[in-house]
């Protein structure tokens, strides 16, 4: 008799079906008998032990896609013997245990492998293998003791008893499936928000998928820790309700801030197996009984192990409470990556003879689980034994070894204080621990002079140009003489030692010779830009408290605040001129500052960061050797002098007898210098921010001289780098560089390896020499590799510390543990150490935020912003794009081959899609929606007495399904008229298609077309990121045109099933059980009705009026062929063989008769990730008109990129590229009693911050949205897309329920974030197909019947909810 | 009320149906009543005597003996 599987079988089931060549389902056990055992009697007992167990008796099978089991009668219960005994080497036993525990069961025939191995005199081994699916821990047990019996009643001249004792494991099984079907016992009345949404990551590696291969590693607790955790067990505060439960409840907690600490995830669930013998009747049989039931635990703030525990004690009652059916969802499953095996119980002595039991573990795991941690905690008084199985899907050689330090020292340090934060123990051995801390690299050179380095290469190469900038450029020796003629100018001013110059300049010559100038007059200079308001200026200059100003006339009107002396350079050019050409010479002083440089403060001021001649001379060193600079270096200044970035400019090439080429900025709009940069192509190496390079990107570089690269300020994607370096090849060199200007400039840095950097961003790399960098954590431990933390960097690079916030209570520049004497600088960015012990930079803490390379507080902005006085409230937040998913993090369902970033798509833990999952449960329901052929036949003559000259028109691509319709048509003996647009692009081999089979049919056809078909590509492809919905809508205006000309009541088109569920069906239509298929129609007529009025290039191009007389839907109807016909491929080809003698072309199979649809896959994969054909082919394989690996292979299929390229260029088309965001932009929202213009806000906020920090947008809100905490939700803000910011409206969110139903809704349907109940729908992209998606939720969810075009008559979710409120309240009076 | 609890544990819980258990015998330390029986029992009490055992309800002081959970019940009934 065929059983079904319990649902725990079924997830074993579906496992081994993933690996099926892997043993991960074996489980073995070894028990070493001492003593003289009588091998006949044994083997004899053992065949009664299967005899009388039916889950030995079990064997597994498929019948139409779904497992079962099946109790054989008898089944071979022979036992193996096998003579060791006189072998070489007894060693070999654990190999032969080892290898023969991983031989794969044939679970259709046995699931069990068993052997009796004699090793040595009175010294058995009895090897038993079962398949998970029929045992677990405790049927090892019954069985141990089974055969103890039956061997001692044998020895002892007795029988065996052959009947079955008791309920069998079929009678668990069979209760199990009733439970089942019966659904959960009850809902849990649990608290859910504690359920974590996703997986905590170990120490920042991602698990390669599909491997089951592991290691078990020992976590040797010995005497003095299991009596440490036995006597916190008997602690009064922690005591559960056993002894068992509570130690349980210890571990549990050690693993959850072990987890806690590895991966930085709070919210964290452990599955934990319980035995899930649910009744006594249950405890003695043999069988897959046990079932993974969630453990859950959030860390919080402040927690100790004590806190842990306490709140542990009541999860883990809960987990009693709640282990039983329906407790473990498929979302919680999928989120378990650790499970907590805890064995309270051993096995006896086999009949008196001394037994060891071993567990022989196959190496190989259920590829889901991480970490499985294994507690034998038998007796009282033995010691408590745990293992880690580290699957190497995540942990390799060197971490695998690491762990159980890891976890040791937390929980030794932990033990000896329950009440100390868990945060605080390092988790570090003390080698890792130097390693980690190691005294930075000693640099190669002694510390230069600047000044003086500049000066002898003037002296040495007095000729060489040194500066070009525009027309205008100076030798080393010019320049050195104009700088020493100011220098000496600025003595004569007062300037000395110490003495602070703000330098307000553009880009340009007399700004390098104020640097100089400053430097060699011993001075320290303060770069402003020349785009800062005039306030920020006047606070600079007062907060720097330097004693001069030097500018340009230009900007003199920036300076009427101000009460320092101001000198105009231009204006004493000739007293400047009259001064001393001569260096200043004499000082050599490192310990002076050199310059100061003002970075966003969260004050709303800008903070002024102190940096010594030390600290720039050792970036300026290193620097040099490091980038390769020569006296053929030819370096640009196009970016803004107050950024510290520009340092590397402004000074490297001067030092290093090469050219310094400066851009000035223009006066007014932006600064787009670097175009011109690469145009006049006369830089060897240039210093820019990822920004600046994604402007480059897609540019045409060949020919180009740059040789060196160094990109800094932000996070550096990998694709972009390696677009760059494949676009220049192996002679550009690209360097990551990362540094805060609190550390001069750069302290830590790469170059990029195109090959060994395949991460989402570039690595930061490692620190420069004379720096040191650490990843610490809260309490300044330094963290495992791979583990997140605090960016820390010190050594001589760090700066001096900000202007007049020195001193010790300074939070940012704090002492380092590591080196006594040193400081480091807290950087508040988030990094890791990756394998390959390079840096990576992983965002930032707080509300820091990088633009274009500058570096902004948002607080900064908002203090300012709130300065208007119409504004009450106000949040800025940096929009950026969501980088897609990586293309190899992508996974396809396991059934139809939906792609993981698919948008809303959810995998259960088998790997099967959300969709799928739906799509059983109405699979009836859609079924009932196809017809037959003869239904088709039918329809098609039913008008024919009305209609003149054809019966249909029949839409002819030249493709097989286009073909095979026309013929099946006319094999129905109808009189068709065939059509075929051209689009301009069917190829030739479709034409020839087309003429031989409307010749060999004998069929009328006409080609149509439009002058406007390379617009309406342009339009489909930005709205839709394809050609095809363009196309289509062409194809549907221009056959219906001719329908109604020449009087044919019906139009065949050809769409694919699965086609037909990306327009017009959506699987909202058969969620109703009693589905009822005329309504759908009319849904259906009514959205085609609408989507002819969709606004578009069709519409606007093409005539349409037809569209909007009542009757032409009656005069003329879309049938769709396949909704009638249920044809495999194999059938159609061998159909259109014989009716027109074609067969397909030789060759890949792939689609190639419209040669433009590549443009649309193209388009739609790169802004969306996935292909167009993505979605429509998962229909088709779900309603079998396509296998998996057809629809895989066309939804992969490479582009042939140049012919793209080629075609988009054709059509006009200009390719937007979303990979990287150049688009990223500060928005400002504010609450008031007014709206302003965004030209008004921009305009105050400029008065006030430099251009870079002003928002580029505004928007108003009726109320700022706030978590549950009271903060702003900033998440909720960013959530608003560029539609409903520019929205004239006020965001107002939804104040009701109804409105809120209806925000879901549209959310859903649109996937927009966040929703305004003011905000269109029309507006947001609300199309037809949308409406019907709108409304049959809106009609499920509130049981009603609105109509369809409503939405588009009420627009707005608070019209709309008017409107439901009304009718419900009409409904309930009636 | 002791006897259903006394007749349930001896049914469905206990390895002997036959032992004797006292309404003051140690149910937890005793090993009549092991960590996963706790399921069971706890279910069996809900349905039973129709009320909500919280997960702060399960502590030993609640459930050590047959009396004590005849208190635990009790106070429960008057809540």
């Amino acid at each position: 008799m065929k059983i079904a599987l319990t649902a725990s079988q079924l997830s074993l089931w579906t496992g081994q079906k993933i690996n099926p060549e892997s043993p991960l389902y074996n489980t073995a056990y070894a028990f070493d008998i001492s003593g003289d055992l009588n091998v006949a009697l044994f083997q004899k007992g053992f065949q009664s032990v299967v005899d009388t167990t039916d889950a030995m008796r079990l064997v597994f099978f498929e019948e139409d896609g779904r497992p079962f089991q099946e109790i054989r009668p008898a089944c071979g219960g022979e036992l193996e013997f096998i003579d060791f005994s006189n072998g070489p080497d007894p060693l070999n036993i654990d190999d032969w245990l080892l290898s023969r525990t991983q031989r794969m069961l044939n679970i259709s025939e046995k699931v069990f492998d068993a052997a009796l191995l004699k090793v040595g005199k009175n010294q058995y081994t009895w090897f038993l293998n079962m398949h998970h699916l029929v045992t677990d821990a405790v049927s090892f047990k019954v069985i141990f003791q089974k055969m103890a019996d039956f061997y001692q009643s044998l020895l002892t001249g007795g029988t065996v008893k052959l009947a079955m004792d008791g309920p069998s494991y079929a009678d668990f099984v069979e209760f199990k499936l009733k439970e089942e079907r019966n659904g959960p016992a009850k809902a849990s009345d649990t608290d859910n928000s504690n359920i974590p949404k996703k997986k905590p990551v170990f120490y920042g590696r991602t698990a390669e998928k599909n491997n089951t291969a592991y290691t078990r590693m020992a976590v040797p607790l010995g005497s003095d820790r299991t009596k440490k955790i036995r006597d916190l067990a008997k602690n009064p505060e922690i005591r559960s309700l056993t002894e068992h439960l509570t130690r349980f409840n210890i571990i549990a907690g050690l693993l959850f801030i072990y987890l806690f600490r590895v991966s930085g995830q709070n919210k964290l669930v452990i599955g934990a197996p319980t035995p899930n013998r649910v009744s006594k009747k249950f405890s003695k049989i043999v069988g897959y009984c046990i079932e993974v039931f969630p453990l859950f635990n959030q860390i919080v703030e402040k927690d100790s192990l004590l806190s842990v525990l306490e709140r542990g004690k009541l999860e883990m009652n809960a987990y009693l409470r709640f282990a039983q059916e329906g407790r473990n969802t498929p979302e919680i499953s999928r989120n378990i990556n650790v499970l907590l095996n805890y064995l309270p119980a051993g096995f006896t002595d086999f009949n008196g003879l001394g037994t060891v039991a071993k567990w022989v573990h196959p190496h190989h795991m259920d590829s889901n689980h991480q970490l499985r941690c294994q507690v034998l905690d038998y007796k009282e008084d033995e010691e408590i034994t745990i293992y880690f199985d580290l699957n190497h899907s995540t942990f390799d050689e060197e971490l695998r070894l690491r762990v159980p330090d890891h976890f040791l020292n937390l929980l030794d340090a932990l033990l000896d204080d329950i009440h100390q934060p868990i945060e605080r123990p390092s988790l570090l051995s003390d080698g890792e621990l130097r390693q980690l801390t190691a005294p930075p690299s000693l640099p190669k050179w002694s510390l230069n002079d600047i000044v003086g380095q500049f000066e002898a290469l003037a002296g040495s190469t007095p000729n060489a140009v040194s500066l070009q900038c525009g027309s205008e450029t100076l030798t080393y020796s010019g320049l050195n003489k104009r700088a020493n003629q100011l220098a000496h100018y600025l003595r004569q001013n007062g300037i000395d030692r110490e003495k602070r110059v703000a330098l307000l300049f553009s880009k340009s010559t007399a700004y390098i010779v104020g640097v100089l100038a400053v430097m060699k007059a011993g001075g320290t200079f303060i770069p402003i830009t020349s785009d800062n308001p005039a306030e920020r200026i006047r606070f600079i200059v007062s907060d720097s408290e330097c004693t001069l100003l030097l500018t340009e006339e230009r900007l003199l009107d920036k300076t009427k605040l101000l009460s320092v002396p101001i000198i105009a350079v231009e204006g004493q050019r000739e007293i400047i001129s009259e001064q001393s050409s001569e260096n200043l010479g004499g000082f050599q002083d490192l310990d002076g500052m050199a310059y100061i440089l003002y970075t966003s403060g969260s004050t709303g001021n800008p903070k002024g960061v102190l940096i010594s001649q030390r600290a720039l001379s050792n970036y300026l060193s290193w620097a040099g050797q490091y980038y390769g600079l020569t006296p053929d270096s030819v370096f640009p200044l196009f970016t803004s002098i107050g950024f510290d970035l520009t340092i590397s400019a402004t000074f490297l090439p001067l030092l290093n007898g090469g050219r310094l080429l400066i851009y000035p900025e223009p006066a007014k709009g932006p600064d787009l210098t670097l175009l011109q940069v690469i145009e006049e192509n006369m830089a060897t190496i240039i210093k820019l921010t990822p920004s600046h390079l994604a402007l480059l990107n897609g540019m045409d570089l060949t020919g180009s001289r740059l040789s060196t690269m160094i990109v800094g300020g932000e996070d550096f994607k990998t694709p972009l780098a390696k677009s760059i370096q494949m676009a220049l090849g192996d002679q550009l060199s690209i360097f990551n560089e990362y540094g805060p200007t609190e550390a001069t400039v750069g302290c830590i840095a790469v170059k990029f390896d195109y090959k060994a950097h395949t991460g989402a961003s570039v690595p930061i790399g490692t620190p420069i020499d004379n720096m040191t960098a650490y990843i610490l954590d809260r309490f300044r431990n330094p963290v495992p590799k791979g583990v997140v933390g605090e960016l820390y960097v010190g050594g001589a690079g760090l700066a001096q510390g900000y202007i007049g916030r020195q001193g010790p209570g300074d939070q940012k520049f704090v002492e380092d543990p590591f080196i006594s004497g040193a400081r480091m600088y807290r950087t508040g960015d988030l990094g890791k150490i990756n394998a390959q012990d390079q840096f990576e930079f992983l965002g930032r803490m707080d509300e820091q935020v990088k633009l274009r390379g500058y570096r902004i507080e948002l607080a900064d902005i908002e203090s300012n912003l709130t300065d208007h006085p119409s504004v009450r409230d106000c949040a800025v937040v940096l929009l950026e794009d969501q980088p897609p998913i990586p293309e190899r993090e992508v996974v396809h369902c396991i059934e139809c081959g939906l792609p993981s970033n698919y948008p809303d798509t959810d995998f259960d833990a088998h790997g099967i899609c959300n969709l799928c999952s739906a799509f059983k449960d109405h699979k009836n329901q859609v079924d009932r929606y196809f017809k037959t052929e003869d239904a088709l036949k039918e329809l098609l003559l039913s008008k024919r007495e009305l209609s003149p000259h054809y019966d249909c028109l029949s839409l002819l691509s030249g493709g097989k399904d286009s073909m095979y319709i026309l013929a099946q048509l006319i094999d129905m003996g109808l009189r068709v008229l065939a059509f075929t647009l051209d689009n301009g692009y069917i190829s030739e081999q479709a034409k020839g298609n087309i003429d031989r089979i409307v010749k060999k049919l004998g069929v009328d056809h006409i080609y149509g077309g439009t002058a406007h078909m390379n617009e309406i590509f342009v339009d489909s492809l930005k709205r839709h990121q394809n050609v095809c919905n363009g196309c289509f809508k062409t194809i549907y205006t221009l056959s219906a045109q001719i329908a109604l000309e020449k009087e044919i009541p019906f139009i065949v088109t050809g769409l694919s099933r699965g086609q037909f569920f990306e327009t017009p069906l959506t699987e909202e239509l058969f969620s109703d059980e009693n589905v009822d298929i005329a309504k759908i129609d009319t849904t259906i007529l009514e959205a085609r009705k609408l989507y002819h009025q969709e606004e578009d290039a069709v519409k606007s191009m093409l005539d349409v009026s037809t569209f909007q007389e009542v009757d032409t839907f009656d005069k003329v109807q879309f049938v769709n062929f396949y909704r009638y016909s249920d044809v495999s491929l194999e059938k159609k080809l061998a159909f259109l063989k014989e009716k027109v003698g074609w067969a397909p072309p030789a060759g890949t199979g792939r689609s190639t008769n419209c040669l433009i649809n590549q443009v649309g896959i193209h388009v739609h994969k790169k802004q969306k990730g996935y292909s167009n054909y993505s979605f429509p082919n998962s229909w088709d394989v779900r309603l079998g008109h396509k296998t998996r690996n057809e629809s895989l292979e066309e939804i992969n299929e490479v582009i042939d990129e140049p012919e793209v390229l080629r075609i988009m260029a054709e059509i006009g088309y200009d390719e937007v590229d979303p990979t990287f965001d150049a688009d990223a932009k500060l928005v400002g929202y504010y609450t008031g009693n007014q709206t302003l213009s965004d030209k008004t806000l921009r305009r105050f906020m400029a008065e006030r911050l430099p251009a870079y920090m002003v928002p580029s947008r505004f928007k108003h809100l009726e109320e700022m949205p706030l978590t549950k905490n009271g903060k702003v939700d900033k998440t909720a803000l960013k959530g608003l897309n560029e539609v409903q910011l520019s929205m004239e409206v006020p965001f107002t969110a939804p104040r009701n329920e109804i409105e809120e139903l209806l925000a879901e809704i549209w959310g859903d349907v649109l996937k927009l974030k966040k929703l305004g109940v003011h905000d269109d729908f029309i507006t947001l992209g609300g199309h037809s197909l949308a409406a019907i998606r709108v409304t049959s939720r809106i009609n499920e969810q509130l049981d009603l019947g609105l109509p369809l075009n409503k939405i588009f008559e009420l627009p707005t979710i608070a019209g709309y909810a008017k409107y439901i409120e009304d009718t419900l309240i009409k409904l309930m009076e009636e | 009320m002791k006897d259903k609890i006394i007749a349930f544990l001896k049914n469905e819980i206990s390895e002997d149906p036959n032992e004797e258990i006292d309404p003051r015998d140690d149910l937890l330390n005793s090993g009549i009543v092991n960590s996963m029986d706790m399921i069971q029992l706890v279910l069996f009490i809900e349905k039973e005597f129709q009320l909500v055992v919280s997960p702060g309800d399960m502590t030993v002081e609640n459930f050590t003996s047959v009396e004590s959970i005849i208190d635990f019940i009790s106070k429960k009934h008057l809540e």
